[in-house]
């Protein structure tokens, strides 16, 4: 049994190498756009919630009102889930996708919350994705200087490796 | 100061809070010897950008907040480039300029 145990991690290890990881990579993606458009949802209710009365009554509503710690759980929920994403993608190539929570927050809070958004702010909306997606999208420079040019190898005869001689039926494969 | 300014300054307070606490989490991956030392600030700072956000959500609706808060794209951009010497390639720089653009119209309407 341990053999054949054995044998089905190593199995999933090089299927999850092969084909599972643009699947789980996707579904990491959704889940941080998911999570960031819970957490500004929840986060706005609860603050809506707090009384202006006094920075004391403040903190006590922050420090009892449960919808707190969702915001908190939220954001490590956030973390946890965005490292394992960089376990999976570049930065360069994650980030972008998260640019996609400003439209599902904006569109949730319309339809959740009841918030009106203008035209304008539409657009502004598109922009403002189309500029994160720019500013992620470069790749890192400063840490990854481009390699010197290196100096032409001076040319060399082509090394003969002695063939092997044909053994019985394997002779013919290659 | 109407509510909703005071809301847009408070979000724009705190993306360049963010700003620098990214910066200074940075820093602790190059300064290795007061590394803690910038991972404390950089914590800190993070956690008045979390009380100056919720304060902006106090006064501005979320569809207007979130977005808003792209604007530390462009903080970090620009601090990386001031404070770290980072590279800024001009693709990042028109990414800069759109976010600016995109904010502006959004704060126009709140």
């Amino acid at each position: 049994m341990p053999l054949r145990r054995a044998r089905s991690y190593a199995q999933s290890a090089r299927m999850s190498a092969g084909v599972r990881v643009p699947v789980r990579l996707a579904i990491g993606l959704a889940v941080a756009i998911a999570l960031d458009t819970g957490l500004q949802l929840v986060w706005k209710i609860g603050v809506a919630d707090i009384p202006d009365t006094s920075v004391r009554d403040a903190a006590v509503a922050v420090a009892t009102n449960p919808i707190f710690i969702l915001v908190v759980a939220l954001m490590a929920a956030q973390l946890v889930n965005w490292l394992k994403v960089l376990d999976h993608a570049d930065l360069s190539y994650a980030k972008p996708f998260t640019s996609l929570s400003y439209v599902t927050v904006c569109t949730l809070s319309v339809l959740v919350l009841g918030e009106h958004i203008a035209p304008l702010q539409i657009v502004g909306i598109l922009v403002v994705v189309a500029g994160v997606w720019c500013v992620s999208v470069t790749k890192r420079t400063t840490l990854a200087p481009a390699a010197p040019p290196a100096e032409p190898e001076p040319q060399r005869a082509p090394v003969r490796r002695p063939q092997p001689a044909p053994v019985g039926e394997e002779a013919g494969v290659e | 100061m109407s509510g909703a300014a005071f809301g847009v300054l408070l979000v724009v307070v705190s993306t360049m809070v963010e700003g620098f606490g990214q910066t200074f989490l940075k820093k602790s991956a190059v300064d290795v010897a007061r590394r803690h030392r910038w991972i404390l600030l950089g914590i800190a700072v993070l956690i008045v950008e979390v009380l100056l956000y919720s304060g902006a959500l106090r006064f501005l609706a979320v569809s207007t907040a979130f977005p808003i808060t792209s604007l530390s794209f462009v903080m970090v951009t620009l601090l990386s480039h001031w404070l770290l010497g980072e590279q800024v390639t001009p693709l990042r720089w028109a990414g800069v300029g759109l976010i600016l653009v995109g904010t502006s119209l959004i704060v126009a309407q709140a």
